[in-house]
């Protein structure tokens, strides 16, 4: 899949966006190993990097802040390098290491690392928790609409609800409980 | 929110013009009831993405990256080593050390840097009723320790060798993936893919000179990732 067909793939959302995330997730995973081994970063730690890479390039391709300009694959790197850099940046107790100083090199780049705005909100992080104890058929919907951009007819054969507009119904009435169940968590000005 | 969700979608994903981005923001800072209603709206957004990046999390637990192999070899330890040599050596092996590292450091890290940008793990098509079904779901997930046990006593087709070789580059294993790449006869339709991942392969470990012999010779038959084999073929002559 060429760049640009993923791009546009995940702009469509639906089944499109689904394939081209498979495709974008699984055909990059080698790059942990490389910069695994710059950095030195634990097993558990790059594959924490790797998931927040590949979400942070979805939104950005959700939100058209990233339109191709330059190779997927060169962006991907660069994001996941610099938040690995970043990571190490908290973790490490020695600053002076040698290999953190190399890194530094790259922090000029780290702005292009939007997701930052999707973590730094503790708001945000109650709505994902919510959103995922919510349960079912609520949650699936929520995301398939929020996240996948199913189109409601697609939603509604996903969830086995009659049609379209059922749908639609269903989808209102669920952003209206995980509202609620919000409000009671304390988050008053959603 | 119901007749908003329209021009909410188009917001947020970029697709307005500048005057209507402008218009849209004006509204945005003028009434507080729309303003909720995006908020709320960007709220459950960004809560969906966060809540798909802990699936790809769970994912990914699963993969090897192969921590171990990396640990014999950290930067730490490298540190350690060079700063205790400077210490007993003195200046002039500082000066030796530099000197050393600036000849051959950039070309170390140019590889690197290119097998990384240029490396994309071949995806296995699926179909339907097909025996390999089971092994390229398995190979696609990237649980590549599995792949590689299934493969066990299976006759070898061009994708399966394909596949396997892919397998060994994302476990680090470039060696088995060149030998398992070169199985792959050149009247297969994966020829090309072949030379490509080989010319990335042989990058990977340093040998530049059968890196560059396969990536010309992709040039020479296709038009496959044209551009960015000139870009690796120029770059390694830089």
């Amino acid at each position: 899949m060429q760049d640009k067909e993923l791009l546009s793939a995940i702009r469509e959302g639906g089944r499109a966006k689904r394939l081209a995330v498979d495709h974008l997730f699984n055909s990059h995973i080698g790059m942990m190993q490389t910069v695994q081994s710059k950095l030195h970063l634990s097993a558990d730690q790059i594959k924490d990097m790797y998931a927040d890479t590949i979400s942070a390039t979805i939104w950005n391709i959700d939100t058209n802040r990233f339109k191709g300009e330059s190779k997927l694959s060169s962006y991907l790197y660069r994001i996941l390098y610099n938040k690995s850099v970043d990571l190490l940046r908290h973790t490490t107790t020695n600053k002076n290491v040698a290999y953190l100083e190399l890194a530094e090199e790259s922090s000029a780049l780290i702005s292009e690392d939007q997701d930052r705005i999707l973590e730094s909100s503790l708001d945000v992080q109650i709505v994902k928790s919510e959103l995922f104890y919510m349960g079912n058929p609520c949650s699936n919907i929520i995301m398939d609409w929020a996240f996948w951009g199913y189109d409601m007819a697609e939603i509604a054969s996903r969830n086995n609800l009659e049609n379209a507009d059922k749908a639609k119904k269903k989808k209102y009435s669920c952003m209206k409980k995980l509202r609620l169940l919000l409000k009671s968590k304390g988050i008053s000005d959603l | 929110m119901k007749n908003d969700e329209k021009t909410f979608e188009k917001y947020f994903a970029g697709n307005m013009s500048s005057t209507e981005a402008k218009a849209f923001s004006a509204i945005l800072a003028n009434d507080k009831s729309i303003k909720d209603e995006y908020d709320y709206f960007l709220a459950v957004k960004k809560g969906a993405h966060l809540l798909e990046r802990d699936q790809l999390r769970s994912k990914l637990a699963k993969i090897d990256v192969r921590n171990e192999a990396v640990a014999d070899e950290s930067p730490r330890k490298t540190n350690r080593s060079i700063i205790t040599i400077i210490k007993w050596a003195g200046g002039i092996a500082a000066i030796f050390l530099i000197a050393f590292f600036a000849f051959y450091a950039p070309n170390q890290i140019n590889s690197e840097d290119l097998f990384a940008q240029n490396f994309e793990t071949y995806v296995a098509q699926a179909e339907r009723g097909s025996s390999l079904d089971e092994m390229k779901e398995v190979y696609n997930d990237g649980d590549y320790n599995a792949f590689l046990k299934m493969t066990e006593n299976v006759d070898e087709t061009p994708e399966l060798q394909m596949m396997i070789a892919n397998a060994y580059m994302n476990k680090n294993q470039f060696v088995e993936a060149i030998k398992t790449l070169t199985k792959i006869t050149d009247d297969s339709v994966l020829r090309d893919k072949k030379y490509w991942y080989l010319g990335l392969s042989n990058l990977k470990i340093g040998n530049r000179k059968e890196a560059i012999q396969h990536f010309n010779y992709l040039l020479s038959i296709s038009n496959y990732k044209k551009t960015e084999t000139e870009e690796i073929l120029s770059s390694i002559h830089k």
